[in-house]
């Protein structure tokens, strides 16, 4: 009996070929400094360094997580060294890793994400760009540039023509008509789209009766986001033919299964990295046992395979 | 830092509501330093989600090998009290150690005085060992809400280490706050004194402020609900003096726990 060898992990996002479809999600794994200690980062597909902006960011003030229900929420205020730093301090340690560098950068306008995104693209070890829309326009009323297609298409379009290197744009859920939002990106010159980032939320301590965050709502993120993530990925991939990465609440094999189903070619591990961070590695391994139990060669197989029930 | 699954030991039960978690994990004791953390996980799914916090109150040893720890664990709410129910075979998920731990004083001549309120007591034995072997005099003053409250004075009283308590309702030791029996004891020593304290940031502030009037060194164990306890999503942020005279945050969870009080913002610059 012939052993089978084992199964190939690769995956193409567009023009970025990774080793597995395994990625560590922007904002959960900081600069990879400290997880490195736990993860062998060379086991993985990619890893989101946390969000840059042009100038270092102080973040909000504590208290910064409220855990909730099957998750937790965030208003850590883009807390980051700013790209500059970045590129100094943080970026030589990433470069010892045999995996993909994808930096997630925002700013507060248009003229800051084609800033960062210039900058990056002179960074050698960075292997895309993925936009952080969810965050306000302080030139446009301090709307997200996320929630509004005019907005989306004029920042991709910025941040394409300030760097060649492969672009992602990551999607915000709170949004009315995702399939419109997800072409914008694509018209504006996106590579590929994630999604989803995290979702507004709040909670309320009974005693003192204040919002248990400092700045009253933040982002929920956790397990409570994987249907949530799964049914806008499932929308995103009728209304465009991009590469697609999937994101939110994932913290099991099957997880990762699902969102390849339902067209994501990779996806991004994000909130597990804090209560399970050695789930990255492990997923890779129960993913590479799954393909051989089931005899695939290719995880192109899999993606976008979802077989849809007959309706009426 | 180690990621494991732990057998669970021992459970110990203090009183009705403190309990001692006792693992085997050579590597983890070996490692450990006092005033350092862990994080374990309160249940195997994900209610609750988030592991809970931790300091290293005991390194068990065999044949004096370091082959274990214990947690202390007060139960407060939905994690540890999911912790209480925990027993002796059960798994648990656990990483550590974590963060920066308690260094002796720097002058060797100097008493070490140790202030802890309630579960705040919990690194302290392990670190009055560290300074008795180190040929410091140690003191601990221990306050709690309730007797209940008053922990690791049986500890102490082991080590050979002069204890004062305090109950806020008087029901056991002095009547009042633990601060005011430092202050107490502070005026009548004359030589060097460096003070180390854990547990609710009121009292760790007024302690700050009777190091500070002295002139003496303070360091200090703080507090922040953590997400990820080793400095990855920045939940557990302190407001802290930096090298250019401005202020930044720290990380509670790795440049902390322990920090030298003398460094911190206890107001808010933006206040
Ligand atoms: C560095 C460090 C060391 C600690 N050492 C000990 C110890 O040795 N013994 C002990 O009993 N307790 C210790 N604590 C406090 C302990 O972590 C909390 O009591 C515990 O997390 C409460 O969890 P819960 O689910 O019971 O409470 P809940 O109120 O249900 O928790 C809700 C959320 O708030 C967080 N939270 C609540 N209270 C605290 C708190 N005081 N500090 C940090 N997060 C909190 C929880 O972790 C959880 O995410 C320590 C905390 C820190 C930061
Ligand atoms: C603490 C925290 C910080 C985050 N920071 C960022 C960020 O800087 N940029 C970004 O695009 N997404 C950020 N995210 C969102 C995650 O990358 C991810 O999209 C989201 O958490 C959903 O995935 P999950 O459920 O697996 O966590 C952050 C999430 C958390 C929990
Ligand atoms: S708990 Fe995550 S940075 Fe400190």
């Amino acid at each position: 009996m012939t052993e089978r060898r084992p199964a190939d992990l690769g995956v193409d996002v567009g023009s970025l070929r990774l080793k597995n479809p395994i990625m560590l999600a922007s904002g959960t794994v900081g600069y990879g400094e400290e997880i490195g200690e736990l993860v062998d980062l060379s086991e993985l597909g990619g890893i989101v360094v946390k969000g840059l902006s042009l100038e270092p960011v102080t973040g909000n003030r504590p208290q910064r997580i409220a855990e909730t229900p099957g998750g937790m929420l965030n208003s850590i205020g883009l807390q980051n060294v700013g790209v500059e730093a970045f590129v100094r301090d943080k970026l030589p340690n990433l470069r010892r890793y045999d995996t993909r560098v994808i930096a997630n950068i925002w700013g507060k306008t248009v003229q800051d994400y084609a800033a960062v995104a210039a900058r990056l693209d002179q960074a050698e070890g960075v292997h895309a760009l993925e936009l952080n829309v969810s965050c306000p326009n302080i030139k446009e009323g301090g709307i997200s540039f996320g929630t509004d297609p005019k907005q989306l298409h004029e920042v991709t379009a910025a941040a394409r023509a300030a760097t060649s290197k492969p672009l992602w744009v990551k999607l915000a859920p709170g949004v009315t008509d995702i399939g419109l939002i997800a072409r914008a990106a694509e018209e504006g010159g996106a590579d590929a789209l994630s999604a989803i980032n995290t979702i507004r939320g709040m909670m309320v301590n009974v005693e003192s009766r204040a919002p248990m965050l400092s700045t009253v709502f933040g982002g929920y993120s956790g397990p409570g986001l994987l249907p949530i993530a799964l049914y806008l990925l499932f929308e995103i991939r009728k209304a465009t033919p991009l590469p697609l990465i999937g994101i939110g609440g994932i913290n099991e094999l099957e997880h990762v299964l699902q969102f390849m189903i339902v067209g994501a070619c990779a996806v991004q591990i994000g909130t597990a990295n804090f209560y399970d961070p050695t789930f990255s590695s492990r997923v890779v391994d129960e993913l590479a046992q799954w393909c051989r139990n089931h005899e695939i060669d290719s995880l192109a197989e899999l993606v976008g395979s979802l077989r849809l029930p007959r309706q009426g | 830092m180690f990621e494991k699954r732990l057998t669970l030991d021992a459970v110990r039960f203090l009183n009705s509501r403190c309990f001692v978690l006792a693992f085997h994990a050579p590597e983890i004791a070996r490692a450990a330093r006092p005033g350092q953390f862990l994080m374990l996980a309160a249940s195997d799914g994900i209610e609750p989600l988030l592991r809970r916090p931790m300091a290293v109150y005991q390194i068990l040893e065999s044949s004096g090998e370091p082959v274990g720890f214990s947690v202390l664990v007060e139960r407060t709410g939905k994690g540890t009290t999911l912790m209480s129910k925990m027993q002796a075979g059960d798994e648990v998920a656990v990483l550590g150690p974590l963060g920066s731990s308690f260094a002796p004083p720097g002058d060797a001549t100097a008493e070490a005085v140790l202030v802890m309120g309630g579960v705040g007591a919990a690194p302290f034995p392990l670190f009055a060992r560290a300074l008795l072997e180190a040929g410091h005099t140690t003191r601990a003053f221990i306050g709690g809400r309730t007797s209940e409250h008053l922990l690791c004075a049986e500890d102490f009283a082991a080590l050979g280490v002069p204890v004062t308590q305090a109950t806020d309702d008087g029901s056991a030791g002095h009547h009042g706050l633990v601060t005011a029996a430092l202050t107490e004891y502070l005026s009548g020593c004359d030589g060097p004194v460096a003070i180390y304290s854990c547990g609710p940031t009121p009292m760790m502030r007024a302690v700050d402020s009777i190091a500070s009037a002295r002139g003496l060194p303070h360091q200090v164990s703080l507090e922040a609900p953590m997400a990820c306890g080793i400095g990855v999503c920045l939940s557990c942020v302190v407001p802290a003096v930096d090298e250019a005279g401005g202020w930044r945050y720290r990380r509670i969870c790795r440049e902390g726990p322990v920090f030298d009080a003398s460094t911190l913002l206890w107001e808010h610059p933006d206040d």
